[in-house]
């Protein structure tokens, strides 16, 4: 799937859809659908005035289309953060209303929805974001 | 690169009380304020309430902006405005003679290293201001600390601005942001850091803004799958979790930070991980760095006393008119 991302991000004009399994991307709306849009928004636009704190002192969910910083982390970081949770990711006693998704999504299935959010994301952010998760790559395990 | 002073027992006075001078002020014919007309070289008149360096120069807001040839050795007067209440000023080194200055009123810029200032804060809250940073790696690029709100950005040279995270947490209280510096270090996330003085530590932030994170937490992203977690830090190494009223440093060498503390003046060579007490002279000093000479380095306090180190903190040094 990588393979294939990284083909849609060098390909010119809507890079996702040329490189992207349409069957995927479909599957993985209808998993956002179910598990995501109730917090991240139906139409990926986060939670309303997502970049204050909530009373509980934790952040809105954030949008996951190119207004976000969804597109600003690496894939390894993403698939992390749905399957563990953002509080087990980052560590330090950092609260965080998103749940981990391990025992609820396969990982097959986090990959699809991030197919899906990806895939909604303009040429430039993709590419952006298929540097990041080069790098992240490249680095020591 | 920017500094910032408050002086707890006066400044909310003062900057409550500046609001409507400053308004005034601002009225008249674009914003322009005037400058000095045959003034003499000398020294700063009043508290030294903000420091910057326009390429070599180093200027001071002190009842007016100052401008030294000399690393401040001699001052000579550079504009009556934006006047006494500048709380930080802000340069950077491919803006030559451009001048970014929080007040009372707002946000002004000034295009000639400080004689002339217009507003520069169009949309920001009409709340007072406490910070200002250019972005170390695009000039046009700015952040804005907004008390009680949090960070603002432009990224066309202060025409427009958004909104772009809310205050640090720390230790489970939203704190204000009292200082800020962009810091050019890879931050994991396609981009660079933004690190904000609070009234306990330093916290930081990717300028993605995804989330404060201690400053503690590494030079990496902490969230970063791949992020080389940081070996643990002796405690007597770490900057105090106290007010820290200046961040300083030179862009070009984005490792080396200075951070004035109630203790003095405190300094970290590996973008914060690690701390050293490198001058006690002045409480709460403000900052800035000389970005032609990252080891010159000029400290003021509220009390008048301006000091400097010519060796990156090594050895410091009285300013004093020959």
């Amino acid at each position: 799937m990588r393979a294939l991302i990284t083909i849609a991000v060098i390909a010119a004009g809507p890079a996702w859809a040329e490189g992207i399994d349409t069957a995927t991307i479909q599957r993985g709306q209808q998993i956002y659908a179910t598990n995501c849009a109730a917090c991240h928004g139906a139409n990926l636009q986060g939670q309303p005035d997502w970049k204050h704190r909530l009373a509980t002192g934790r952040m809105p969910a954030p949008p996951h289309d190119v207004t976000g910083h969804s597109w600003h982390h690496s894939d390894r970081d993403l698939f992390n953060l749905t399957k563990l949770g953002v509080a087990a990711v980052v560590g330090d006693g950092y609260e965080s209303d998103m749940p981990a998704f391990a025992g609820k999504l396969s990982d097959d299935e986090i990959t699809a929805v991030l197919d899906y959010i990806k895939s909604t994301w303009p040429a430039r952010a993709q590419a952006s974001q298929a540097k990041i998760t080069a790098a992240d790559e490249a680095a020591p395990p | 690169m920017m500094a910032l002073a408050r002086f707890p027992a006066v400044s909310r006075r003062r900057l409550l009380a500046g609001l409507g001078a400053t308004a005034l002020s601002l009225s008249g014919p674009p914003g322009l304020l005037r400058a000095f007309a045959g003034a003499a070289a000398g020294r700063p008149t009043g508290t030294v309430t903000a420091l910057a360096f326009d390429q070599g120069k180093l200027l001071a807001a002190a009842a007016g902006i100052w401008a030294s040839h000399d690393g401040g050795v001699t001052f000579l007067p550079r504009a009556e405005g934006p006047g006494a209440d500048v709380t930080a000023l802000a340069s950077h080194p491919d803006l030559d003679g451009v001048i970014y200055a929080i007040t009372p009123g707002g946000l002004m810029r000034s295009p000639d290293a400080g004689i002339s200032w217009h507003p520069a804060g169009t949309g920001l809250p009409a709340t007072p201001l406490d910070a200002v940073a250019i972005a170390a790696h695009d000039p046009q690029t700015l952040y804005v600390a907004v008390r009680g709100d949090g960070l603002w950005q432009s990224k066309d040279g202060a025409k427009t601005w958004d909104f772009a995270m809310d205050r640090p947490l720390v230790d489970t209280v939203e704190v204000d942001v009292q200082a800020l510096a962009s810091v050019g270090s890879l931050s994991g996330m396609g981009g660079f850091w933004v690190y904000a003085g609070t009234s306990k530590g330093v916290a930081k932030v990717p300028d993605c803004f995804c989330r404060w994170s201690p400053l503690e937490s590494g030079g990496a992203m902490a969230v970063s799958a791949s992020a080389v977690k940081p070996a643990p830090v002796d405690p007597a190494l770490r900057l105090p979790h106290l007010s820290v009223t200046s961040l300083a440093l030179a862009p070009a060498v984005p490792d080396v930070l200075f951070a004035g503390l109630p203790s003095g003046v405190w300094k970290s060579s590996d973008g914060g991980a690690t701390w050293a007490l490198v001058s006690t002279a002045l409480a709460s000093p403000i900052l800035a760095v000389n970005p032609q000479d990252p080891n010159h380095v000029v400290a003021a306090d509220a009390g008048g006393a301006m000091l400097f180190s010519r060796d990156g903190g090594v050895t410091w040094a009285a300013l004093t008119a020959a």
